[in-house]
């Protein structure tokens, strides 16, 4: 291959850039972002660049310029247009760039409320842009309303807590994070919201923004008012795959790819936010949104491209994920599509637990919230290859003393 | 502080450099991707290196003060 083009511009690509030079790859490769910055790390951003404890910059995985050092060709502010399979060119805004080997990390976007007017003040939270400027929001002592109780949303409610800030997080769902982790777990996560200040309302949804210039409040659809200063709306993420829709490729849940992470002719892989594919440790066909699975797989991607799709092997990932809000650690590995969820360690009441989904009797993942050894002992064996159903005998679980609640 | 002891369990990090964003005087991250202690660990701040510890996305790192393990959370 002459010319290797990895698109996307976070840690996938990263991954797959890096992956690529270690491996031996000496030709022509080049990066392609839309962002304006290199490769940076977004976990911090609704963390640590929110609460001021890391400068308002964008924290960079390598030193700036060390991609140049590895003779990687860096395209920054650059969105891909179109990709054209047959004759291996993607377009860019300044014109065509040949291929013989692609990898496609573009990621995902944040969802829109779609609710309109939408006034100044509401913001989503994706790049180091969108931190810096609810930061600065943030520093003016806004009355803060949160749109979303997934892991963003928790998290810039927990930030904007650390700043001693009025926060209301606003849920449409009967509890926070049922998506990631399910009602159960996620009505016992919820706890942490309330007992550190934040007013949960879960149940309703938004009906519109107040204000006619900025907003000044949020109306939810069973009537009610909150007044708001500052709107930050984290109500989940679609995959960046309009570029590829002329190209046939399959969009099904983003960029369809085969269990190897292979998406066209041996040329074209995927990996990041963008692919879905048939995910052999939760033996189901899944996109991940998880930092760790993102960055394995643009390691993979890159394997696969260099040395086929079979020698390279099936992507598996335990989807491993973390969040940290108000001090507290999460935890989760495996699968939350279970039948049952058993506590069988600490109790949620003191924020501290550990729980098992199971799914016909069998162990699928593990959540913790401030359990650090045992979760720590259970990714050692999952990275040595332990696969997830035995995470009974891993974890040495014994009965439930409290009984299974449905998950 | 020479009385802390510092360990980063590379089987289970994850590389994400938070270590070394939040005590870059005491972390690192290698050319390998993975993050490393540097030589000014045990003279950084004990209050910085917990905040580094409490943030790494798999926990890998622990620390003693005195023989005694800090518990985190």
């Amino acid at each position: 291959m002459k010319t290797v083009v990895v698109v996307g511009g976070s840690v996938a690509a990263l991954r797959a850039v890096e992956t690529l030079r270690r491996d031996g790859y000496d030709d022509r490769l080049v990066l392609v972002s839309e962002e304006a910055h290199e490769p940076y790390d977004r976990p911090p951003l609704s963390k640590h660049i929110l609460t001021g404890e890391l400068p308002a910059t964008a924290p960079l995985y390598r030193p700036a310029g060390s991609l140049l050092d590895a003779q990687v060709e860096v395209r920054l502010g650059a969105r891909a247009l179109a990709l054209d399979l047959q004759r291996r060119r993607i377009l860019l805004p300044d014109g065509e760039l040949a291929y013989d080997g692609l990898i496609i990390a573009t990621g995902a976007r944040p969802r829109p409320l779609g609710t309109q007017p939408c006034p100044e003040g509401v913001h989503t939270l994706r790049t180091i842009d969108d931190a810096v400027t609810i930061r600065r929001s943030l520093e003016a002592g806004p009355k803060v309303v949160v749109v979303g109780a997934g892991f963003i949303g928790a998290e810039v409610a927990s930030s904007a807590r650390a700043r001693g800030l009025d926060v209301t997080l606003v849920e449409a769902a009967v509890s926070p994070l049922v998506r990631a982790v399910g009602g159960a777990m996620g009505e016992a996560l919820g706890r942490l919201h309330i007992v550190n200040g934040v007013k949960l309302r879960c149940g309703s949804g938004v009906d519109r923004f107040l204000g006619a210039r900025r907003v000044e409040g949020v109306r939810l659809t069973d009537g009610s008012v909150i007044p708001a200063d500052l709107v930050v709306v984290g109500v989940g993420v679609v995959p960046n795959t309009e570029w590829l829709l002329s190209s046939g490729l399959t969009i099904e849940n983003g960029l369809r790819a085969d269990p190897s992470l292979h998406v066209h002719g041996g040329t074209v892989f995927a990996a990041g936010d963008v692919v879905s594919w048939y995910n052999g440790s939760l033996a189901r066909t899944v996109r991940g949104e998880q930092w760790t699975t993102a960055a394995e797989q643009g390691s993979h991607a890159a394997r696969a491209l260099l040395r086929g799709p079979q020698a390279a092997g099936h992507f598996r990932s335990s989807m491993y994920f973390w969040s940290d809000q108000y001090g507290a650690k999460i935890q989760f590995a495996g699968d939350t599509v279970a039948d049952t969820v058993d506590v069988i360690d600490g109790d949620p009441a003191e924020h501290r637990f550990l729980a098992v989904y199971r799914r016909s009797g069998r162990g699928v993942g593990v959540l913790a919230l401030n359990q650090p050894k045992t979760f720590s002992r259970l990714l050692r064996a999952l990275d040595a290859g332990t696969p997830m159903e035995g995470v009974d005998d891993l974890l040495q679980v014994r009965a439930p003393a409290a009984g299974s609640l449905p998950a | 502080m020479s009385d802390i002891k510092i360990d980063l369990d590379r089987g289970i990090c994850c590389g994400s450099g938070m270590c070394a964003s939040l005590a870059p005087t005491a972390f690192g991250v290698e050319a390998s991707g993975l993050a490393a202690v540097l030589p000014g660990a045990p003279t950084t701040d004990l209050d910085t290196l917990v905040k580094a510890a409490k943030s790494c996305p798999t926990l890998c790192i622990t620390l003693h003060h005195r023989g005694e393990e800090i518990e985190l959370f």
